[in-house]
This record gives C-alpha cells, structure tokens and sequence, in this order.
C-alpha cells in the first residue's frame, strides 16, 4: 500500500479536491485490490446517504417525470467488444504487426530462446492455415489478441500496454467452456505472447488478477472475457 | 451460445438492478418504481450537505434525471444501484457546495445552527436505516466519527477536516479508511 492508497478514505467521502481526486483515479485503474477494497467503502458510504434520506416534496417528482419524458437516454458504452475477424489482409497486417512487435519485445511465455518449444509452439499456432484472431480492450487499459488455431487445438495470446499487477499479483489467463473455467497460464509480462494449453471445448477466454502464485478458479471479476472462434 | 460469465463470482443482483436493467431499455414505469425507491435517498443526501431546500430540490432533480439518462451505463460489477444513485448524489452535492459562487453560502451555512437529528429525523423516510447507521457511528472513536461526518454530511475536504479538528492530515486520512472499514462491517455493507 503506498501513499496513494492512503486517499482512499477521503476519495470515498468526496474530500479530495481534484488533483488529488485524479491522482487517486489513476491509482485505481492499475490496483485491482483497492478496486476491491473501494466497492464496499462506497457502499458503505451510500449507507450514511440512505440513513439521511427525507421524503421529497410532491413537485420534484413532477418535474423529473415531464423532463426525463423529453430526455434522450444514452446508449451502452460497449466496453469490450470481441472482434471477430476473417483472416483477410488488414486483420493479417495488424497480426503480423503485433507479432513483430512481440517478437521485438521478447517472448514471455515458457521458453525464450528461438529454438525453444512454446517458441516454435507459438510460430506453428501463428502460421497455421485456419489461424483466427480476436482482438479486446481492457477496461483498465491495453489490448488482448488471441490468435486461435482450432485444428492445432491451441491458441496463443499476446498482449500489449496492460498496467502493471499490482504488487504481488499477476494476470491470469482462464480458458472457459461449459465446465469451470480452467487456469490457462499466468502473464508475468504484461505485453507478450503466451501460448495457451490445448483448448478442447473452450469456447471463451477470460483475464483476471490473480496471486502471483496463480489461482485454481477466478477469484475476482473479469477484466476481460473474449469469445474463440468456433 | 450463452454467455459462461456466470462462472465467476459476481456480486448478486438486486431488486434495484432489475428495475435500472428496464429503465435502460426506456421502460416508464420501472424509472417511475425506481424514482420511488431512490429519490428519497438521493434527495436526502443531497440536503444533509447542501441544507438549502430549493437548491437540495434543484440538484435532486439533475441526479434522477443523470439516472434516466445513464441507465444503461449503469454497471452492476461495480456495485450496486442504490450505491451509483448516491455517489452520484453526493459528488454533486459536493461539487455545488465548492464551486466559487456559493463560497459565501458556504461561509454563512457555517454559522447556521446545525439543523442535524432533531430536526430532520422527524421526516426521516427509513427509520430503521437510520438507527442502524447512527448506531454504528456511535461505535467510531470521537475523531473518527467527526471525519466522517464532516466530510460526508458536511461536505468538506480532508485538509479543511484537519484544520477544523486541529490534527495532522496524515492522520485524518487514515481516520477515514478506519472508519469506513469499521462503518463496513458493522454494517455489514456488501458493495
């Protein structure tokens, strides 16, 4: 816990002017754990709100129905919107791109050297013939693209400008199907690739925050679920 | 296909999200449901920091109304309606008791006898509720109590919380956290 966290009480309270508002905002987008800890101080502060609450006069209800009747409400945002991508030449470019740049950055995963087998592992599952790519934004920053090769039974996941894990914590890979979800490896690296164990009957990818030490099922909520091509 | 995010663990539904879930697809009647169940709430928070009626009205209104129009922005991963309705509330509130043009009502606000309790309990709408909460913040120490209260119900931010309790900011931050964390599980408070 460093200074930042320390604002999370008067964050709760509305006591942080706004430079100290923004600071601790941008805090929470990389701490899982005081997103964590945030839902319960807030709803608890919602309860000294409630315990406050006063039957309002008659005319305020009026007045929010006749202006909510001419109010425009606003549409979804969609926050992660798995795009599901032929292998047509632009969504190849932008493969070949990220692969590049993966390969640029070194290769998490199992192995490192080039000869090594989670090496070769992710070249077959990139150049195999029905290679599919999905491509998702987190809700706390960077991108995940899965490229799927459903004859190889494999997948590998590359990601790039994921905030860092807080401390002690890691990204978790889950592959998920009709059973519970399965770990699929952890990211140590948070832009690399990551070749996936056999996918079966999986039939969505999720991301998570984890212990370093990995977890056996999902202990906090998705950052992210991409649907594999079939 | 279904979607298999049932898998995780995810806070459970309430009755509030089922009607946020209709008003986002522009159901009436649900906002109409909804109105009755928050307003009170919204309208009471807002009057416990603003004190002033017709602005407390006024900033009442804006809430519902951003209620109507974000429905369907509404995210119950983050907790639940009856907690977005009111941080929404309470930020507002905030924000108009500090903007510059009511830093005169604000001076004057703060030598008006506290029209706290006694007063507003008379028309309180939850009573239980707001035993249950008095309770628990009859369990805080003094100092946690009165950062608390002074920075929810009174709108002020942490450093004006110091100077008025005449202690060192580092240690009202903390009181705050400590007291949340106690408010928490006394009240067994679930997102």
């Amino acid at each position: 816990m460093n200074d930042d966290h320390g604002l999370i009480g008067p964050y709760v309270l509305d006591a942080l002017d706004d430079t100290d508002r923004h600071r601790f905002e941008r805090h929470l987008t990389g701490c899982a754990v005081c997103r964590e800890e945030l839902g319960g101080l807030r709803a608890t502060a919602a309860r000294l709100g409630a315990a406050a609450a006063v039957r309002p006069p008659a005319a305020l209800r009026d007045r929010v129905m006749a202006e909510t009747a001419v109010t425009r409400q606003l549409p979804p945002r969609i926050l992660t919107r798995p795009r599901l991508r032929r292998w047509t030449p632009p969504a190849l470019l932008a493969a070949a791109a990220l692969i590049a740049v993966a390969l640029f950055a070194g290769v998490s995963g199992v192995g490192r050297g080039p000869e090594s087998p989670a090496r070769s592992g992710i070249d077959t599952v990139l150049a195999a013939p029905d290679a599919r790519t999905v491509t998702g934004g987190l809700d706390t920053g960077g991108t995940a693209t899965v490229v799927v090769s459903r004859s190889l039974d494999r997948a590998v996941v590359m990601t790039s400008g994921l905030p860092d894990a807080p401390h002690r914590h890691a990204y978790e890979l889950w592959l998920m199907g009709p059973g519970d979800p399965r770990p699929a490896g952890l990211l140590h690296d948070p832009s690399g690739s990551h070749l996936m164990p056999a996918l079966t009957d999986a039939t969505h990818l999720g991301l998570t925050i984890e212990p370093d030490t990995g977890s056996a099922a999902p202990t906090t909520p998705p950052l992210l679920v991409l649907r594999l091509p079939a | 296909m279904s979607e298999p995010l049932h898998l995780f663990p995810v806070p459970e539904a309430d009755a509030l999200t089922g009607l946020v879930q209709r008003v986002a697809r522009g159901d009436r009647k649900a906002f109409e449901e909804l109105y009755g169940l928050v307003a009170g709430p919204v309208y009471g928070t807002v009057l416990r920091v603003v004190r002033d009626r017709a602005q407390s009205e006024e900033i009442a209104q804006e809430v519902l109304v951003q209620i109507w129009r974000q429905a369907a922005r509404y995210d119950p991963a983050k907790g639940r309606p009856m907690t977005w309705a009111l941080t929404l509330a309470h930020r507002r509130a905030v924000d108009r008791v500090r903007s510059a043009d009511a830093a005169a009502d604000r001076e004057r606000r703060a030598h008006l006898p506290d029209r706290d309790h006694d007063h507003v309990a008379e028309e309180v709408e939850d009573r239980l509720e707001h035993e249950r909460v008095r309770r628990c913040l009859d369990g805080l120490t003094p100092l946690q109590r009165e950062t608390v209260t002074l920075a929810y119900y009174s709108g002020y931010t942490h450093p004006e919380v110091a100077e008025l309790l005449d202690v060192p900011l580092g240690t009202v931050k903390t009181r705050m956290r400590d007291a949340l964390i106690r408010l928490r599980d006394c009240l067994g408070a679930d997102r």
